[in-house]
């Protein structure tokens, strides 16, 4: 190590490393036996205060620091097209930044030049970047090289390089930013040498609850619940529950809480709050006792069906009708040895469900490490990429994990493992196209189940050979006043819509398959960078989902549950696509039968004086 | 003013039909036009605004149907899923159109009533011709009978056997044998005719069949009115009085048409044993369409048992020979001349169907091969002259005959899809159900509306199957080729001594593998689809696939040729007698009856009084005669129907004279009474599902019998016995 860079060896003995990650919240944890060392830490703001570049440390905080989409731009030198394995490299690298971002929604884009306002990223080989970076940082570059600095000139940006003289070295360097648990140096610079992972890849960021068993709050923040201080007194805890368990299950969670008071026993006209999700456990009249170890504790239990499948917040604070003081709230010390006994939780979850991936990933997570996934890009324009990376960054978050392992390829994937294709509508598998189609989301079609949609729009028919014919034949109408689009009424436009469908394997192939498209590259990028927004990521549900531009606009499909599964439309179409209500057709088809029927009878009256009269023509 | 008003009726209810709801108010709307046109349906079929009301609404459901069709089941996935698409909507089209002309033709059928005859000084003289070509002197010999004993003044009348079996070309060609025989027939049928007070008429030249040998024999005659009887057709007495009093009523009628009526199943009938309890096929025709198509002015002539107008009919030179089905092209061009027709529907002759197969195919693919090529020469829907109606009558009757296409569609349709995956139908669930289900309810509902007293369900599908093999060929090659088919004359009175394969199975037990195939896979696939939406198509298709293999396992039991020892069998009488043993009267009622023999049944007596007769005489009253006539019988059996009628006794006629031969051809076919009485115990109206089950049984028994009999073949056939299939002993 010399001046401002380090060296570094990751093991993956995250619990060791945890603790300089969250050295607030474990000062609440008591009276566990290893005091928290007190991190050297800085912030991006102290480092400027003090005219130096960011360290690495501080990355975190410069990625998580803001409200608005994190905008990554990455840079491989002066390359025009990218090859699979730099789409592979930067879909590794923004999942890394996206989980140092906690949940942040990260836009991902790429471009030969850094762009000021972004948190640039430079990846290449120092041969690759010998234009870009200075001599002396190129000459420093001998193992996996990562270094974070702020832009030229541009002070609101920031450059991170990843680097290596081999890309055996770039890529330790990006599995180095991936492991979030282990703690980044302050440094400037770090050289990685190595990267030695165990056999069993864990989560990278946090590990999901587990069936059976007890948990201490220590050994949670250990494999990355999140802890924070709650601004009233008390603790929150970041819990992950994983996609594979079901949630709908009453089997009891048992929360054994060893707790205290700073300045005071806990006393009978004290309460405890305990929220999961905000919602209150209620727990007021829980059975508080007096701890052998001292403080108090007490055991509260609650039903699975509590958690929801990923993020859960459990918050351990003072309060409630016979709260304590205001004075008193800081006061409360929830010991680290407090234990989250999980009941045996039996089942699986109903698949296909969106919601479930996009708040786990599951089941196309597989391995923590992606090994069970191929990431397809249907095409190799960059707004494509630029999706991929966009959508792969929201669900790494999401699964809180890294995805290095992942296969990233142009074409339809390995149908060997879960899927993830993504890319524009024309260049679909036909299988596909017949899934991803707006169809299912006609009232009449919510209904059936997304693996039955294939059969609604196999191909081109007349119908639609018209629509075609009369949308270019007609003139443009007058524009409507933008109105969002309904659920039950098909849009305006149905090219500006995404499409996200989750499919299940076909037979001949092994893994789930997540779709998502849009009718162009360009709408693609636009809709994935929308879709990773909280107002729209927090919507999705179902087995499929199409949005526009406004989060009002998307629409989940929930086969059973369609809002006008059991109505009906209030009006038909007729062949040149204009519509007419229901009842007025209804009314017109019996004044044409009865009109018809009428008029007919007068022919065929006519026909009878006919026949009679051939019978008066005698010779 | 009112046509044009009904045409853009009609093309308004064709646009809205085309109009799309969703799935479910789709369906709520059919269930509504269904419960209408069940309502429509209960009421009188014979008064006109509800049937109109009742076809309207049928036709709007399938109007709505094709719509759809159009619209939204054919697409392009692959070319040849599409190509594939294509021809199965094509076969469907085919049957909506036949299905809404046949609307409009049945819209208002016409039952007349025969015209009395004018008074003896008025009444038309008429010639009455017998054309022939190889049928037996029996037979000749009772139509002749029948002809010249038609009620009508002798010196009005003259019967005429027109031969072309024996003519000068016939009787001097190379071949010794063949000469032999003309010869030998021109010496017998003379003598028949000197016999009969008949005149024997023979040509040159065998040229242009059956029309140039009735436009010769006209040449040489010069009745007002010309009636056609076919060799086997024989008319009842009544022919002239119900069909001539016509003619004097319209000057420009040029066409009396009566039906045919068989008195011998056609072979399908006979291989399944349906005689006696249904319906036959032609009666569709005789008894609905032509009705039909008299309202319309438009009635054919269907080659016999017609009445003609000379004088109209020289107009067009005779007979028209430009196709071999030289009767309706002989209508069609005197319809297009301004001239009209009529149709009497109580069967006024009675007739031989083919018995076997092959002749039944012989006779099909001729009526297929003439119907084609009047369609393609004569075109109906433009020829110069008709009236509209009249034109979408010929076109209906013309294009009928193109339905070996849609049926082999509709028999490999669901290999294409459980076998070959290919999408030739888009459509799911849902949509079968609100479009599809209604569409073939208002089908089957029109079906046993119009025809449902002469009709069973799926009987069409199976007489179409049966014909589909071979006459597709003949239309395919009469379509390249319009004026290469000739006349082929459908072989009559066959009697075949014992059961036997036809020798027209063959592709019948390819189109069953496939099909048992078909279906085998239908079920793996449904198996392997539970619990998804692919069930639901798969399910239909191996429904219909079912549906197939049915057809095809009682096309197979009509295959296997039964034997049949009488070439007329007997039909069902009620005519009392006296039965004359020795010098004991006893009274008595003939059963059952045909040229051949009776059957008679005795109550109260022993069975010992006929220990010792073998023979006997029959004592009749025929008509209002005041002498009854006495007919000569040899005793064959006996029977005691300990329940039913009582004694019966099988005899055989055993003729001692001519007279008695005339009497027993009055008494056998000369009522046309009895005719309509036997038409009335056939109709029966069978739902659907007890025709699709009655079916099922009949396929599963006769094709069980067909197979074992081929298994007992190719057992003879391993263990040295041969066996000629189709040995058959050509009779009479």
């Amino acid at each position: 190590m010399n001046g401002s860079t380090t060296s570094l060896c990751f093991r993956a003995l995250l619990i060791a490393a945890i603790c300089a990650i969250s050295p607030i919240s474990f000062a609440q944890l008591a009276p566990t036996p290893a005091k928290t060392p007190e991190a050297r830490s800085g912030t991006p703001a102290k480092a400027s205060a003090e005219g130096r570049e960011p360290w690495l440390s501080e990355l975190n905080q410069v990625l998580s620091r803001g409200e608005q989409p994190l905008e990554v731009h990455l840079s491989f030198g002066k390359v025009e097209h990218l090859s699979e394995t730099q789409v592979a490299q930067g879909a590794a690298i923004t999942q890394a930044l996206a989980l140092r971002a906690g949940s942040r929604p990260v836009h991902v884009s790429h471009g030969s030049q850094v762009e000021s306002g972004k948190f640039n990223v430079l990846i290449g080989t120092a041969d690759d970047l010998k234009n870009v970076l200075p001599p002396a940082e190129a000459a420093r570059i001998r193992l996996g090289h990562l270094s974070l600095r702020r832009l030229p000139q541009r002070p609101e940006g920031f450059l991170l390089i990843v680097s290596g003289p081999t890309l055996e070295d770039i890529n330790n360097a990006i599995i180095g930013l991936g492991l979030i648990r282990e703690r980044l140096p302050d440094a400037s610079h770090a050289a990685i040498r190595e990267v030695v992972l165990p056999a069993a890849v864990p989560f990278f960021r946090r590990e999901p609850l587990g069936s059976e068993g007890s948990t201490t709050f220590e050994q949670l923040q250990e494999t990355g619940a999140g802890l924070t201080q709650l601004p009233g007194g008390g603790v929150a805890l970041e819990l992950h529950y994983p996609g594979y368990l079901p949630t709908q299950s009453d089997a009891l969670v048992t929360l054994d809480l060893h707790f205290a008071l700073k300045a005071r026993p806990f006393q009978s006209g004290d309460a405890l709050t305990v929220r999961l999700n905000g919602q209150d456990l209620n727990v007021g009249r829980a059975k508080v006792s007096v701890a052998a170890s001292g403080g108090s504790e007490s055991s509260i239990q609650f039903p699975v069906r509590f958690f929801q499948a990923g993020r859960n917040v459990l918050e351990v604070s003072g309060g409630g009708k016979a709260g304590l003081g205001a004075a008193n709230r800081d006061d409360l010390k929830v010991f680290a040895d407090s234990t989250l006994t999980m009941p045996r939780i039996e089942g699986h979850p109903a698949l296909p469900d969106l919601q479930l991936a996009s708040r786990t990933f599951f089941p196309f997570i597989g391995q923590p490490d992606g090994s069970n996934l191929s990431v397809a890009l249907l095409d190799s324009q960059p707004e494509t990429i630029d999706s991929a990376w966009t959508l792969l960054a929201r669900l790494a978050q999401s699964a809180n994990t890294f995805f290095y392992a992942a296969k990233v390829n142009f074409g339809v994937g390995d149908p060997g493992r879960h899927r993830l294709i993504i890319g524009n509508y024309a260049q679909l598998p036909l299988a596909y196209q017949r899934v991803a189609t707006l169809s299912a989301f006609e009232p009449e079609n919510v209904d059936i189940p997304v693996a039955d949609i294939d059969r609604l729009v196999t191909g081109t028919n007349l119908k639609q050979v018209i629509e075609r014919f009369m949308q270019r034949h007609t003139p443009a109408p007058i524009p409507a006043p933008k109105v969002q689009p309904t659920l039950d009424k098909p849009a305006a436009d149905p090219t500006a819509f995404g499409i996200m469908a989750e499919v299940a394997p076909p037979n001949d192939e092994q893994g789930w398959v997540l779709i998502v498209t849009a009718h162009s590259s360009k709408t693609l990028l636009a809709r994935t960078q929308s879709l990773v927004q909280p107002d729209f990521w927090d919507r999705i549900g179902g087995d499929m989902v199409r949005w526009g531009a406004t989060p009002d606009s998307l629409q989940s499909r929930v086969p059973g549950q369609g809002k006008t599964s059991h109505g009906m439309r209030s009006f038909v179409e007729m062949p040149l696509g204009e519509r007419v209500g229901l009842k007025l057709w209804i009314g017109l088809v019996v004044a044409v039968l009865i009109l018809a029927v009428v008029v007919s009878a007068k022919v065929l009256a006519k026909y009878d004086q006919m026949y009679v009269l051939r019978q008066r023509r005698p010779q | 003013m009112a046509c044009a008003i009904w045409l853009l009726a009609a093309l308004a209810l064709t646009y809205i039909s085309a109009a799309q709801a969703d799935f479910r108010s789709q369906l709520y709307f059919s269930g509504g036009l269904l419960v209408a046109l069940f309502l429509f349906k209960r009421m009188d079929a014979s008064r006109r605004v509800p049937r109109l009301f009742f076809l309207g609404i049928a036709t709007f459901i399938v109007l709505r149907y094709l719509a759809w069709r159009v619209l939204y089941t054919i697409e392009f996935t692959d070319w040849v899923s599409f190509i594939g698409a294509l021809i199965l909507f094509f076969a469907e089209l085919y049957g909506m159109v036949i299905f809404l002309v046949g609307n409009f033709i049945n819209a208002s059928p016409v039952h007349r009533k025969p015209a009395p005859l004018p008074e003896f000084e008025q009444l038309p003289t008429v010639d009455i011709f017998v054309p022939s070509y190889n049928e037996s002197t029996e037979i000749l010999e009772t139509t002749l009978i029948a002809a010249l004993q038609m009620r009508y003044p002798a010196e009005k009348r003259n019967v005429y056997l027109c031969d072309d079996g024996g003519t000068d070309q016939k009787c001097t060609t190379g071949d010794e044998e063949a000469k032999k025989r003309a010869r030998q027939r021109r010496i017998e049928l003379t003598a028949l005719c000197e016999t009969l007070g008949a005149q024997y008429l023979t040509r040159p030249k065998n040229k242009a069949a059956k029309a140039g040998n009735l436009n010769e024999a006209f040449q040489k005659t010069a009745g007002d009115l010309v009636v056609i009887f076919d060799a086997d057709h024989i008319p009842t007495e009544d022919f002239l009085e119900k069909t001539v009093g016509l003619f004097a009523q319209d000057a420009k009628l040029f066409l009396v048409q009566t039906p045919h009526f068989f008195v011998n199943p056609d072979p399908i009938e006979k291989n399944l044993d349906t005689f006696y309890q249904m319906p036959s096929e032609n009666e569709m025709f005789y008894r609905v369409i032509q009705p039909g198509l008299d309202f319309w002015n438009a009635s054919f002539f269907c080659g016999s048992g017609a009445v003609m107008r000379r004088e109209h009919l020289d107009k067009t030179g005779g007979l028209s020979g430009d196709t071999i089905t030289e009767d309706a092209e002989t209508a069609l061009t005197l319809h297009s001349m301004g001239f009209n027709s009529a149709y009497i529907s109580t069967p006024l002759l009675s007739g031989l169907s083919p018995e076997t197969m092959s002749g039944f195919i012989t006779q099909r693919t001729r009526w297929a091969q003439g119907m084609v090529q009047i369609f393609l020469l004569k075109c109906p829907l433009f020829l110069r002259g008709l009236t509209l109606p009249q034109r979408l009558c010929y076109f209906n009757s013309c294009f009928f005959w193109f339905f070996p296409f849609s049926r082999l569609v509709y028999l490999i349709a669901p290999t294409a899809f459980l076998f070959f995956g290919l999408k030739i139908y888009a459509a799911n669930w849902e949509t079968f159900c609100a479009q599809v289900v209604p569409y073939m309810i208002a089908v089957f509902s029109v079906s046993n509306y119009l025809y449902g007293k002469v009709r069973w369900a799926f009987i069409s599908e199976l007489y179409e199957l049966m014909q589909s093999i071979y006459t597709l060929p003949a239309i395919i090659s009469t379509f390249f080729n319009p004026r290469a088919p000739t006349f082929n004359v459908t072989a009559k009175g066959e009697q075949l001594s014992r059961d036997f394969i036809s020798p027209l199975a063959t592709p019948f037990y390819v189109l069953a593998l496939i099909n048992f195939g078909t279906v085998g896979t239908g079920i793996y696939r449904l198996f392997h689809a539970a619990g998804t939406a692919q069930v639901y198509p798969v399910a239909i298709t191996l429904f219909w696939g079912f549906f197939n293999s049915v057809m095809l396992l009682a096309a197979l039991g009509a295959l296997l040729e039964r034997k049949q020892r009488r070439a007329t069998p007997r039909m069902p009488a009620r005519i009392p007698a006296d039965l004359i043993l020795g010098e004991r009267t006893i009274p008595c009622r003939i059963t059952d009856l045909s040229l051949g023999g009776c059957q008679i049944a005795l109550t109260g007596v022993s069975e010992r009084l006929f220990d010792q007769a073998t023979t006997g005489k029959l004592k009749v009253t025929l008509g209002d005669e005041a002498t009854p006539h006495l007919f000569h019988l040899q005793l064959r059996n006996l029977r005691d129907e300990k329940t039913g009628d009582g004694l019966l006794i099988g005899a055989q006629f055993v003729h001692a004279d001519l007279d008695e031969r005339r009497a027993k051809v009055r008494l056998v076919a000369g009522s046309s009474a009895r005719w309509v009485e036997f038409q009335k115990r056939r109709e029966s109206k069978m739902g659907v599902l007890s025709c699709l089950v009655t079916l099922i049984y009949l396929g599963i028994k006769n094709s069980a019998s067909h197979l074992a009999h081929l298994l007992t073949d190719a057992g003879n056939s391993i263990t040295g016995r041969s066996r000629n299939l189709d040995t058959r002993t050509l009779e009479s």
